[in-house]
């Protein structure tokens, strides 16, 4: 049974239509990786399902919510919200916050969970992601790959239905980006619902049960990994897959 | 032209006795300016309808006019009117009861106010855009989101301009004597108008307020140290 149904969502920026109906169908435990050229449209369809961005038209169910994404009200959003959880390309950790705070936020603040239980939970996922030692530090005392767990961690605690991350490993440090994805691996594939958008096409392979390519606003192919990353069957993602081992090539040199 | 020391120190001395006065006018004046410059600040960040645009140009305007124009302003509206709209309310207060004191607060509040909101709205467009989004995508509403993510990054932005603020409407207390307001600099003249040693009356008075300043300069970095520690790197 789907947990995610999404049917003609529509997104324009101005006269810019940036999503042109994307239909989007997520199971239960499933791990959905998007992939797709820069400026095609995959992180503000991942913002539109949190409503950071409100799509133009369309209709969205996610577990036991649906709404007409064109008549969809404050409070319905807020619902939506709370099923849901973000990990940020930039992390986007709470400045004010420390790392335990930071997880803490979510759960007292729109959650009314009581501090006390929301301050186990936070450190119980801090030792999870491999910070049980960084409670009380904040964002500025942390690095990228250590910001980027503390996004992790506040995403788990929330125990959303699903997870989107967006690039979540695109601003790290090449040398972190492996061990960002081992711990992601980690997290999705104990039936944790996910989608995820990035362009590590081994990570992909590897963990997506589903692979949805997105040209120019449009599901373009999607299947199983090997079927889209494997066998691609339209041009647009041979074209797309070509250039991206092009674009990978000056790696082999090193 | 000699300095007369000994005649300084007896200006000094009743000129202190009113930095109580100042500093409870100052204060007042900057708490309730700090409040609805606040919410001045949000109105207009927030762009809501009517008020963002209504308090563009309300502030555009106060902004412009001198200090001095608008306390001797609000005193002379207060002054004709203030009896007779009192009693179109059915109030039985007059102008004597309110006193000076008030009406020299009430002026300097709403200056600060127009200085406060332009500090404070500042300060808010100093949080990054994806402070916002992270605190909505982990449920909060918009008001949720203000309380316990932006404004605790926003006002300790603030502190710096705050601080201005707050020393120029403690200087801004002296201009109260236009409205009759014995505060520092007018005791000091006032002291001094027998025999004609205002230099010394201006100089006594200037040394308080300088010694204000520096307290208040004092507090304000204090509170950045300890407030602005925690968000190192705000627009990041
Ligand atoms: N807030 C916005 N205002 C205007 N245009 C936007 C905005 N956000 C994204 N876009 C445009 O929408 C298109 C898709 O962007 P995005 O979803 O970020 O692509 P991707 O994540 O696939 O790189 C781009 O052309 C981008 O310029
Ligand atoms: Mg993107």
């Amino acid at each position: 049974m789907s947990v995610i149904e999404v049917r003609r969502l529509k997104k324009a920026f101005k006269q810019h239509q940036v999503l042109k109906g994307i239909d989007l169908d997520v199971d239960e435990g499933e791990i959905v990786v998007i992939i797709g050229a820069s400026g095609s449209g995959k992180t503000t369809l991942l913002r539109c399902l949190n409503f950071l961005e409100k799509a133009d038209e369309g209709s969205y169910r996610l577990d036991g919510l649906s709404t007409d994404l064109k008549h969809v009200t404050k409070k319905q959003i807020t619902a939506f919200r709370l099923k849901t959880a973000m990990v940020f390309q930039t992390y986007g950790l709470f400045l004010n916050k420390t790392a335990q705070e930071n997880i803490m936020e979510g759960l007292v603040v729109a959650r009314k969970v009581p501090k006390k239980e929301a301050a186990e939970t936070a450190k119980s996922v801090l030792t999870q992601v491999g910070l049980g030692d960084r409670l009380n530090a904040r964002p500025y005392q942390l690095s990228g790959g250590e910001q980027q767990r503390v996004g992790i961690a506040r995403a788990l605690a929330l125990n959303p239905e699903v997870i989107l991350f967006d690039e979540p490993t695109s601003a790290l440090d090449p040398e972190k980006v492996n061990e960002i994805l081992d711990l992601i691996r980690d997290v999705v594939s104990c039936g944790k619902t996910a989608i995820l958008v990035t362009h590590e096409m081994e990570f992909a392979y590897d963990v997506a049960d589903k692979v949805i390519f997105i040209d120019n606003g449009e599901i373009v192919e999607q299947g199983t990994p090997q079927q889209v990353l494997g066998d691609p069957q339209q041009e647009r993602t041979q074209q797309f897959l070509a250039r991206f081992m092009l674009g990978k090539q000056p790696e082999y040199f090193l | 032209m000699s300095f007369d020391l000994e005649f300084a120190l007896e200006v000094f001395l009743k000129a202190i006795t009113k930095v109580p006065l100042t500093l409870g006018v100052a204060f007042s004046s900057l708490l309730i300016g700090a409040v609805f410059g606040l919410f001045i600040a949000l109105l207009r960040f927030y762009k809501v309808p009517g008020f963002g645009l209504f308090f563009r140009w309300f502030v555009t305007v106060f902004k412009g006019t001198p200090m001095v124009m608008l306390i001797s302003i609000t005193y002379l509206l207060v002054v004709y009117n203030f009896d007779s709209v009192a009693q179109s309310l059915g109030l039985s207060i007059t102008f004597k009861d309110v006193g000076k004191t008030w009406i020299g607060v009430g002026a300097l509040a709403f200056i600060s106010s127009i200085a406060f909101s332009e500090a404070f709205r500042g300060a808010l467009a100093a949080v990054s855009k994806c402070q916002y989004e992270a605190a909505y995508s982990v449920g909060e509403t918009r008001i949720q989101a203000l309380i316990h993510v932006i404004l605790p990054q926003a006002l300790p932005v603030s502190i710096p301009m705050s601080c201005n603020i707050a020393i120029g409407i403690t200087k801004g207390v002296s201009i109260l004597y236009l409205v009759g307001i014995i505060e520092i600099l007018y005791a000091s003249l006032q002291a001094a108008s027998r025999t004609y040693q205002f230099l010394e009356a201006y100089v006594v008075a200037a040394l308080i307020y300088w010694g204000l300043s520096i307290i208040i300069e004092q507090l304000f970095g204090f509170a950045e140290r300890r407030f602005g520690r925690k968000v190192r790197d705000i627009t990041a």
